[in-house]
Order: C-alpha cells, then structure tokens, then sequence
C-alpha cells in the first residue's frame, strides 16, 4: 500500500498532469474570489472538458479546481465581509472586524494558512481511512446525525456571548425561520404562503450574505470611509504574524479540521454546516470567548481550517459507495463516471493509485494556491482602504450576483436584503446574529433526522451505543463553561490581550 | 499615482464581477442562418442542483443543441420544490421566450395525478420539444440483504421497509404502488435529503428496498454494493439481462390497470419542454434542433461514456406518452394521493 502511495505522488508529478492541475487551481482562484459563482457550478462547467483525460489527471483538474475554491473564497470574506463561497461565510464573523481595525493581512494570512491546514490534515486523514473507509461511512446513520444537529446547537450559548437570553431568542426566531418550506416527512408546505420559492426553505447563500455583507455594506455607505480605518493601519507585515498565529492555536486548526472531516463525511449535512459547529465550538473552548464576533483570530482560524478539512471529508462517502457528501462531491462523482472509475471496492484495491492521487492532489493544490495568494496579499489589502464611495457599488454588485447566483433566483435578491436590514437591526441593538444562523441551519436538519430515526428504529435508536456516547458528550459540552468558570472564580482572572477591539467600531454610523 | 492604481484595482474587480455573471455563457460559431433561431440565446433549465443525472444530461446537450441551431444555449441551475419550481415557471413563461426546461417528467405528471399542492401546472399544456431518455425503475436491495428475489419479497411477512426523498418523488410513487399490485405488506420511509442517503440507509442495513431509475442504480450494481431483483418494465433491460421484470410476475386481480400506469409513467422519462402555446416555428425549429442534437454521434459516444442511456423520441410522440400516462385509471390515482 506504502509503495501505491509514493507511485501516485508520482503519477501527479507527471508534467503533464501538473499542467493541468495548475490550469485547474488557477480557475479554482478566480472562481474562489467572486462571491457567486460557486465551487461546484464551476465544476459542472468544467466536467465536458475531463472526457479525454487519464483518472488522475481528471481529478488533479477538477479536485484542484475544487479545493482551491475553499481555500481563496476565505479572500474576499476578510477583505469585504462578502463571502466568497457560502462555505466561507463563518470566516466573515472575526476576518472582516479585523480588516475594520487594519489587520488585513493578519487575518488573510492566517485564513489562507489554517486553510492549507485544515486540507492536510484532511488529506491526511483519508490516506489513513483508506483500510476502514467503506464500515466508517456505513456506521453512521440517522440517529447519529441526529445526536451531531444536537451537538452543534448546544453551541448556542456559547456564541450568544454576554446575553445569552439574546441569543436563545434569536436561536428561536431562527428555528422559526428553519420551520418554513415543505416537511421533511410529509411532503406539506408550511409557511409557504402559495409561494414555490418557499417550498424548499429559505436558502442559506442569501441569507449569509445579507445579515453579514449587507449589513456591512449597508453601515460602509452610512460611514463613508474605508473599510478599513487608516489611523489604525498596521503594517501589512501582519501576514507573518497570521502564519505564527496558526501555530499558537493549532488545536484550534486541529479540532476544527476534525469537525469539517466528520460532518463533511454525512451526505446532506456538508460544508454550510460544518464552519458554524466548528466556529462555535472554537468559541466555547476558547480563553477569550467575548473577543469572538469582534476580530478573533481563533475563529477565523477555526473557519478556515475547517472549510477545507471537510472537502476531504465528502469525498470519503464518494469514493466509497459513490454516495457524494456535498454538492461539490457530486459533480466529481459525474468525473468517476466519465473516466470509467466505478466508486465502491475497486477504488481501494485497483484504483488505489486515483485515491491516493485525490490525496496527492489536495495537498500540492493548496500549497500552490497559498503561495500564490501570499504573493498577492499586498496588494489585495490595499483595496480595504479604497474610499466607501468608490467601493460600495462595486460591492452591491457582488452582493447581487452572491446571493442571485445560487440557485439563479430572483426572490434571493429579496432576502438578502431582508437579511441585510435585520443584520443592521441586530448590529445597532447588539443582538448576536450567528445564533441565529446556526438554528436555520441546524434547526430543520434535527428535524429531518428525528423523524428517520424514529421511522427507520421507531425508539430504539435511543438506546444505540454511538447515540449514548454522543449525548454524554453533549451534557459535557453543555455544562463545561459553567464547571470551568467555578473553577476559575478562585485564581486571578486572564488578562484580556493587548489588541481588544474598539467595540464602537461595529456600530452603525460611526 | 495612488489614485490611478486605485482605480485601476477597482476597474479590474468590476472586470472580474462580469467575467463572474457571464462565466455560464459560451458564445456560438457554427454557420449562419441554419435556422429561425440562429444567434438566439436559448435557456436550458436544471430543476435540481449541479452534479445530478438532469445536470449531466442537460450539459451533454447543451453544445450540440448550439450546433444544431446555431444558437446559443445556457445551461441554468433552478432547483426548488423537487423540480416543480422550474417547471411552474416554465409553465406561466411568456411563450415566446426560448426557456426550455429538462423536466422529471415522471414527478410532473404524478404530481398533477395526485393533485398535489404546487402543480400549478397542466402537464399536457407544456410545449414538449422530446424525450431524451426514460430508464426503467429497478428495484435494488442491499447485496447481504436477506432477500434473495423478488419472490422473496412477495413471501415476506414483515413489512418490507422502501426508502425515498419524499412524497411525490419516483421513488416514493414506485414503493407506494409496486407492494399495492403485488400485495406484500411494505412501508416507505421518507424525508432523506437525497437518493444518495438514502441508498446509505439501505446499505447500513437500517432499511430494505429502494426504486431507482437503472441509470441511477448501476454504478451501485456494478460495485457490488446493492443487487438487482426487478425491473419494472415489459421486456428485460440490455443492461440486466437476467434480472425479472414485472412480466414475470402476474400483479394482484383488479390490478393491472395500476401496473400498466406505472409503466407508462416511467416512460415519461427525462424530457424538454417549453412554455404553452410556443409559436409554431419556434417549436419546430427546437424540435428539429433536439432532434438533430440528440442523434449526433459524439453525443451519444459521451453519454455512453457515461453509462446514461439515451433514449429519445420526437415532440409529437413525447406529446402522446405525456397524454397517455396522465389518463392513469383511477384506482392508481387514489394509490398515490395518500
């Protein structure tokens, strides 16, 4: 197996192959940057072009197309609060209020680095599941991923940072939210109101962009300044602090990479889920917990370990029963078919090579885009301090194409900028917006996976092993903050960090 | 100097921001004046998300739809309500606007069927251009299940547990239907978020059965991951020559009606279709064009390649299968209300 591994490094190595996994990786860039055209779009528009290719040459194309996505959708999420993909949406939480007070390029350097991270550490991962790939994905099911929906909205409290009633009244508001669409079960319409557009919910792109980039945009045309205020510019030599800082927090890169590898493995859950589990459990474990929100470098590390980490996850169920773990993975899945590869058994014996080579590719393509990114920095911060004036419609038109994009409908265009008032509304009035967030997303995957574990083992499920592991881990989560602060209370309190943010700076109209 | 670099900077994100709005557009080349629609932009719609069978097909399509037409073609992702959305958009879409939309035909005419809410649509009324496929259902369990045939299934005491997305879909038709003409006790799991996870459940064990159309089912068959035990067709499939088919097995008294509309719904299959009362030139000219499109060899090559059948037929024959499985008898209507 060790020497199947080494020959497919060798295999990516090929000029040729290299060649086409550079031309890959340089449309993954653009496509990563602009908000809108998505990661997995831009592969089906790709995929024609893979029908006269080797496997591994296919996958280094594609798949590194694919993950550089992950990696420079992080870019614009720091610089404009926009994000790039929508699985890049938690880098905006604490990358762009670090950009407000002119650490751009700590930030950027930080995302891009924990990112390239969080793909080793994936890659490396499906390496070593390789013997256990096929039982590891078969062991999870439904009551699972029911126990998992429950872990992530545990976090609730900790991302409702000083009010945590706030934050249950808005974790409710977004349950509510989480409620309208059809049912899982049934198949009725609730909340629809005769409207089709509403049958599937509402989406999650438009709804990021807006509470998060719209409201930003929206208090950028009030204030009429940069994005960043150059009073406060550091320099951009920051870049090399964001990389040490990836090394100060590695268990938060390490635990956040873990989180993308194992919801990334759930078919249905994917990449929009997984950054806020992750950044809320960074919140909750961290030291300064009140920091997050407001340009904490662990949570943008967090979000961007996490968001390549989980490629790597969904392409575990793929290779092993074809069973796609996102979107994304589902158009490679059209690639297997179209170079004759068939997902299952084969691809861990007389295919290993192409697995081994996804591994290859996933690592060689991060570090290029990285480099490459780390080479454009300087020049990229430079337009956080473009005049607002100069900057907003440029922005309004990302924001647009953002939120229209994602599934080409125009009633997006309309929550987004519904989302965008409630942002302002929250921000002005210091209501904690990823609470929210978190229930719309969570709120009607517990509700799927409740009724199919009841369905598929009517109450039994309680009673299964993994399910009893996951609650008591659950109850550990929940009541550790409280066992940890009580601990605490006696020894002197932690010393809040020297770069503590101007909370003012939020505010709207300042 | 600083202000020219900054607007330089900014000029070249706006650059970059169109490149991103016109990056699903392919412009065309081929001869001029071919015919009524040379130079037109064509919409083809996806009611589903990238990376599906209907994304596949649809991009298949595309090119050679633009050669046959010399028009332009763009491929449009418009998911929402299990494909209803496009459709019903489709449906109320002035009819002279060249947007053609790659329907589940299956889930339309079931849906009207059963008068589901958001069929807003008379599945007769749309413009069909063709069909592009129809794949029989097959009917897979997992390949350690303990059900060896399809006679397996009809001893079975216990209920049979199906699995699929939702109410409405194929495979909850098929698995509501399919036990009803043979009269093995069955129930059928819903509320997976995709055909994907719920092949999952079926592997894993925690449920039996699952109906798929073949082209979905046989990368799974091929693997080893699940077997075949039936298909729900007249005459055996090439692909799975030795599988039963639903001839073998003479349905319950009284339902044949319901086995006959089963079949023939199936062959709805994936089809195009355009908004009513398309004017007359413009239909011919995208049915000729279908037609020439889905006839070329490199096309069929590619969707070899793919393992996705082609199976097409003319407009006027799409209307007619169309018509003929919306006249379903009642006893099958009533089956897939509930």
């Amino acid at each position: 197996m060790f020497q199947t591994f080494f020959q497919s490094l060798l295999e990516v190595l090929q000029p040729e192959t290299m060649l086409i996994m550079l031309a890959g990786i340089a449309i993954g860039f653009v496509v990563g940057v602009l908000p809108g055209l998505g990661g997995s779009v831009t592969l089906a528009l790709m995929l024609p072009f893979v029908f006269d290719m080797e496997p591994v040459q296919a996958f280094a194309f594609l798949l590194g197309m694919w993950v550089v996505t992950a990696t420079t959708g992080d870019i614009t999420s720091v610089l404009f609060g926009v994000p790039g993909e929508a699985t890049s949406a938690a880098t905006v939480f604490d990358g762009y209020p670090m950009t407000k007070r002119g650490e751009a390029g700590r930030a950027l350097g930080a995302a891009l680095l924990s990112s390239t991270q969080g793909a080793l550490l994936g890659a490396f991962f499906l390496a070593l599941s390789v013997p256990i790939l096929r039982p590891m994905v078969l062991a999870f099911g439904p009551p699972e991923f029911l126990m998992m929906t429950l872990l992530g909205l545990t976090f609730v409290v900790a991302l409702s940072g000083r009010n945590v009633l706030k934050g249950f009244l808005m974790a409710a508001f977004g349950m509510l939210v989480a409620l309208v669409g059809i049912d899982p079960q049934e198949g009725v319409p609730r909340f629809a109101f005769d409207q089709l557009y509403l049958w599937d919910g509402i989406d999650l792109v438009p709804l990021v962009i807006g509470l998060f980039a719209g409201a930003e945009v929206l208090q950028l045309m009030l204030s009429k300044t940069s994005i960043a205020d150059k009073t406060m510019a550091k320099e951009i030599s920051g870049i090399g602090q964001g990389v040490r800082d990836t090394f100060r927090h590695w268990s938060v890169v390490v635990r956040s990479s873990a989180i993308g590898i194992v919801i990334g493995i759930i078919p249905g859950m994917g990449g929009s889920v997984s950054q806020f589990i992750a950044y809320g459990h960074a919140q909750q474990t961290s030291k300064h917990p009140e920091q997050f929100g407001k340009g904490s470098i662990e949570g943008v590390l967090a979000a961007g370990a996490n968001n390549n980490a989980k490629d790597a996850g969904s392409l575990i169920p793929t290779i092993a029963f074809g069973i796609p773990g996102s979107v994304g993975a589902a158009v490679l899945l059209g690639a297997f078919m179209i170079t004759g590869l068939n997902p299952g058994p084969e691809m861990l014996t007389t295919n290993l090579n192409v697995t081994f080579s996804m591994v290859w590719i996933m690592v060689l393509a991060n570090i290029v885009a990285v480099a490459v990114a780390f080479l454009l920095i300087r020049q990229l911060v430079k337009l956080t301090y473009i005049p607002g004036t100069w900057l907003v419609p440029f922005l309004l038109i990302l924001l647009g194409i953002g939120a229209f994009t994602a599934s080409n409908n125009i009633n997006d265009i309309f929550v987004m900028l519904g989302a965008a008032v409630l942002g302002v509304v929250a921000i002005h009035w210091d209501w904690p917006r990823v609470p929210f967030l978190l229930a719309v997303v969570l709120g009607g995957l517990a509700e799927r996976y409740l009724f199919l574990s009841y369905s598929l083992h009517e109450w039994f499920w309680l009673t299964k092993p993994s399910v009893l592991v996951l609650a008591a881990l659950i109850i550990f989560i929940a009541v550790w903050p409280y066992v940890r602060s009580a601990r605490g209370r006696g020894k002197k309190p932690v010393p809040a960090p020297v770069e503590q943010p101007d909370d003012d700076l939020t505010k709207v109209g300042k | 100097m600083r202000r020219i670099s900054e607007c330089a900077v900014v000029l070249v994100a706006l650059l970059l921001a169109a490149c991103g709005a016109e990056g699903g557009q392919s412009t065309s080349d081929g001869d001029a004046g071919k015919a009524s629609l040379a130079g037109e932009k064509i919409d083809l719609v996806v009611p589903y998300e990238p990376g599906g069978g209907y994304d596949i097909y649809a991009r298949l399509l595309a090119p050679y739809l633009e050669k046959c037409l010399d028009a332009t073609v763009v491929v449009k992702n418009e998911p929402g309500a299990g494909g209803l959305l496009a459709a019903s958009k489709t449906f109320v879409a002035p009819p002279d606007s060249l947007r053609t939309v790659l329907t589940n035909t299956v889930g339309l005419v079931s849906a009207q069927l059963a008068e589901a809410e958001g069929a807003s649509f008379q599945a007769e009324k749309f413009s069909w251009l063709g069909r592009v496929s129809a794949e029989p259902n097959v009917l897979v369990v997992a390949s350690d299940s303990k059900f060896g045939s399809f006679e397996d299934l009809l001893k079975a005491t216990d209920e049979v547990r199906f699995v699929a997305t939702g109410p409405g879909s194929n495979e909850y038709v098929n698995s509501t239907v399919l036990p009803e003409i043979y009269g093995f006790p069955a129930k059928t799991v819903t509320g997976f978020e995709g055909s994907d996870a719920a092949r999952a459940a079926v592997l894993s064990g925690d449920a039996d059965a699952h109906i798929l159309p073949l082209d979905s089912q046989m990368k799974a068959i091929k693997a080893g991951d699940v077997k075949p035990l039936l298909v729900i067709a007249n005459e055996p499939h090439d692909a799975l020559a030795d599988v039963p088919t639903v001839a073998d097995f003479p349905p319950r008294q009284g339902q044949e009606g319901t086995l006959d509309a089963l079949i023939k719904l199936s062959d709805t299959g994936r089809s195009l279709a355009g908004p009513p009362e398309m004017p007359p030139d413009q239909l011919a000219a995208l049915r000729e064009g279908l037609g020439c499109a889905i006839e070329n060899e490199e096309l069929l090559a590619k969707a070899e390649k793919q393992e996705r059948d082609v199976d097409p037929l003319t407009g006027d024959e799409t209307v007619k299968v169309v018509d003929e499985a919306l006249g379903a008898p009642p006893e099958f209507t009533e089956l897939i209300k509930e």
